[in-house]
């Protein structure tokens, strides 16, 4: 699609030859769930001869690695435990729902970001550069944010597409909201056409709405130090327990199951770890997924670790941790990547 | 500027990299292996260390939350080890029936849960970290799986087992004292284990060989088995009538007595869910399989 329209609006010529054309859809690495590779971006690399280069190699095996470690060790770990949880809510006390939930949102997010980084390196050793699809989410302090952090190859697709076709924010208040509901909306039912898709779509479009609604009664900006930290932290969970809340409609088999799942934690009032089920496995699992957030709020929060990461002995270091960690740590029973059934 | 495929530097870079990464490898299991030696989780001991006992108990998870060692210890001033884990398959337990009677000098009863007969074996490739130290168990995987070369490139993949983190959770700690000690079963999880398919409770003939061998080889060496079908909530029984019959059928098949308990427990206490007792089932399971068990004689009236 966004060839065509990009074509009829002369954003990109269009490519006399077939065969490139035919490459541009069928590329492996990004055909079956993305990141989506706009023409603009991957017909000019298509032009261009691919010979063999070894820094492309070097960083595609890294970004690689990363993916495989958080497909395999963080989302197929996370995935039974999850799916336990949504098959029989019922049975699961207020802490067996929550974390089922909070399990939910990190395994789609090791999964599809997983397979997203796994296709931009497989794409990189062979010369390709895909657009990055996702930037630690979940450390967004707005629901803007979380949009231009998550799926950015979607979340700008719609913006560029629908939500500026439709006018974007030029129209006033109610048109802006209304659009961005709209985007929204179609947004999830791109996911598929079930209820619980529309929901979740309706959800985020209302959390930017009422973000834009509500002025909050601190500016980050005139923080400092402590104070900072706090508020910054303080809006990075309300983002997080939003995105939960509407990641329950997502993961849930329809509407009814989702109303039943979030009754469940309403009307349990039993937040008690004791009943909780397979609680070694679900140990184990908080455990890895702990130093997987911890590293992702070192990337965010510290510029030292940040630089750290760009040094090249730590970056054999890290790799090799990554692959002797991926056979004692993975998961190897075949799940499927979510992402694959939208 | 490409630099060429063929390119000496980073060509050497990649072997250093993969011999960096096989000698940690192999660094890890030899590390791992070191938290197997000092583990007091019950294959471990079984495999690793020094276990001994007169009385061991083997099944599936319905055997880890059936019987209670350390009281059944005290209830017959023997020493008793529980060697059960959660979906042991009956090939499995097989395997690890015959390796007790090897490593175990003073073993003088097995007890065995066998509604193994129903585990479908799922858990199997988790006892890799015990297959090294045993014929039984790598004879059984090349049986299930063939010959797995990952495993020699990646010898640390021996350790990524469930067995092996509850090994590392066990060391310096017993584990004998794992059972379900929550709350009782909730009317939601019975009416959960409603709205799944009946299960058929059929028995499997090979399932059935499989045991019928390993009692076969422990009474060929003067080790005295007992079969204790476990007791099942009553909404199984109401759900899957097939549950009520299998236990007189296997014993018809195999010739030799099975304590039946299937519905020997009713209510809601004795239950952490459907299939698994609690601490309070898991007594009043003990007064019930030792009454009919002969000569195993109580020392004690048991707890208090």
């Amino acid at each position: 699609m966004s060839y065509v329209i990009d074509s009829a609006r002369g954003k990109i010529e269009p490519t006399p030859s077939l065969l490139r054309f035919a490459t541009y859809i069928a590329l492996f690495p990004q055909l079956v769930a993305g990141p989506i590779v706009r023409a603009a971006r991957l017909l000019p690399q298509l032009e261009r001869r691919h010979g063999f280069r070894w820094p492309s190699f070097w960083i595609g095996m890294e970004k690689l690695l990363i993916g495989a470690a958080m497909k395999i060790i963080i989302a197929d770990r996370l995935a039974p435990l999850v799916d336990r949880t949504f098959a029989m809510p019922e049975t699961y006390n207020g802490l067996g729902l929550l974390l089922g939930v909070f399990m939910f949102a990190i395994q789609i997010y090791g999964d599809f970001a997983g397979y997203s980084l796994m296709a931009i390196g497989l794409g990189r050793i062979m010369g390709y550069d895909f657009p990055i699809n996702f930037r630690r989410p979940y450390l967004s302090r707005s629901f803007s944010e979380f949009w231009r952090r998550w799926h950015i190859s979607l979340s700008t697709w719609l913006r560029d597409y629908l939500y500026i076709s439709l006018g974007g924010n030029r129209g006033g208040t109610l048109k802006t909201w209304r659009n961005l509901m709209t985007t929204m909306l179609l947004g999830g039912l791109w996911h598929g056409a079930g209820w619980p898709f529309v929901i979740w779509g309706g959800l985020h479009g209302s959390y930017l709405v009422l973000q834009r609604l509500i002025v909050l009664p601190v500016s980050s900006a005139r923080l400092t130090g402590l104070a900072r930290h706090a508020w910054t932290w303080l809006c990075r969970i309300g983002v997080i327990l939003a995105v939960c809340l509407a990641w329950v409609f997502f993961r849930s088999e329809s509407f009814g199951d989702a109303m039943t799942y979030l009754g469940n934690i309403l009307t349990s009032g039993d937040f008690s770890p004791g009943p909780l089920r397979n609680k070694f496995q679900l140990g184990l699992a908080l455990l890895l997924v702990a130093i997987f957030l911890a590293l992702e709020v070192g990337y965010e929060d510290s510029s030292f670790i940040r630089r750290l990461r760009w040094k090249r002995p730590v970056r054999i270091g890290f790799a090799i941790a990554l692959i002797i960690a991926l056979p004692l740590l993975g998961t190897f029973s075949g799940n499927a990547f979510v992402y694959f059934q939208f | 500027m490409p630099l060429s495929i063929f390119s000496s530097r980073p060509l050497a870079l990649i072997g250093v990299i993969a011999l960096l990464v096989l000698g940690l490898d192999r660094a890890v299991l030899m590390a791992g292996q070191g938290v197997l030696t000092q583990s007091q989780f019950r294959y471990a001991r079984l495999y690793y260390g020094d276990l001994d006992a007169d009385i061991a108990i083997l099944g599936n998870s319905r055997g880890v939350h059936s019987f209670y060692a350390p009281e059944l210890e005290t209830a017959l001033c023997r020493p008793v080890v529980n060697l059960s884990y959660n979906g042991l398959a009956m090939d499995a337990l097989a395997a690890i029936g015959r390796d007790a009677a090897e490593r175990m000098d003073g073993l003088e009863v097995m007890v065995i849960e066998v509604s193994s007969l129903f585990s479908p074996g799922a858990g199997n490739s988790q006892l890799s970290p015990f297959r090294p130290a045993s014929a039984g168990l790598q004879e059984l995987e090349t049986f299930h799986r063939g010959h797995l070369p990952w495993f020699n490139v990646f010898a640390s993949l021996n350790l990524n087992s469930e067995l092996f983190y509850r090994a590392a959770f066990y060391v310096g700690r017993s584990d004998q004292s794992w059972i379900n000690r929550g709350a009782p079963v909730t009317a939601a999880m019975i009416a959960a284990y409603r709205a799944e398919p009946p299960v058929a409770f059929s028995l499997d003939a090979d399932a059935v060989a499989w045991l019928d061998a390993l009692l076969d080889d422990l009474e060929g060496q003067g080790i005295r088995t007992i079969l204790v079908a476990a007791p099942y909530h009553a909404v199984v029984a109401e759900h899957a009538p097939g549950v009520t019959a299998w236990p007189a059928e296997l014993a018809a098949v195999l010739d030799r007595p099975v304590i039946d308990l299937v519905t020997a427990i009713s209510g809601d206490e004795g239950f952490a869910d459907p299939l698994h007792l609690n601490l309070d089932g898991a007594r009043a399971a003990q007064d019930l399989w030792l009454a009919d068990a002969g000569d195993l004689e109580r020392c004690s009236s048991g707890p208090a």
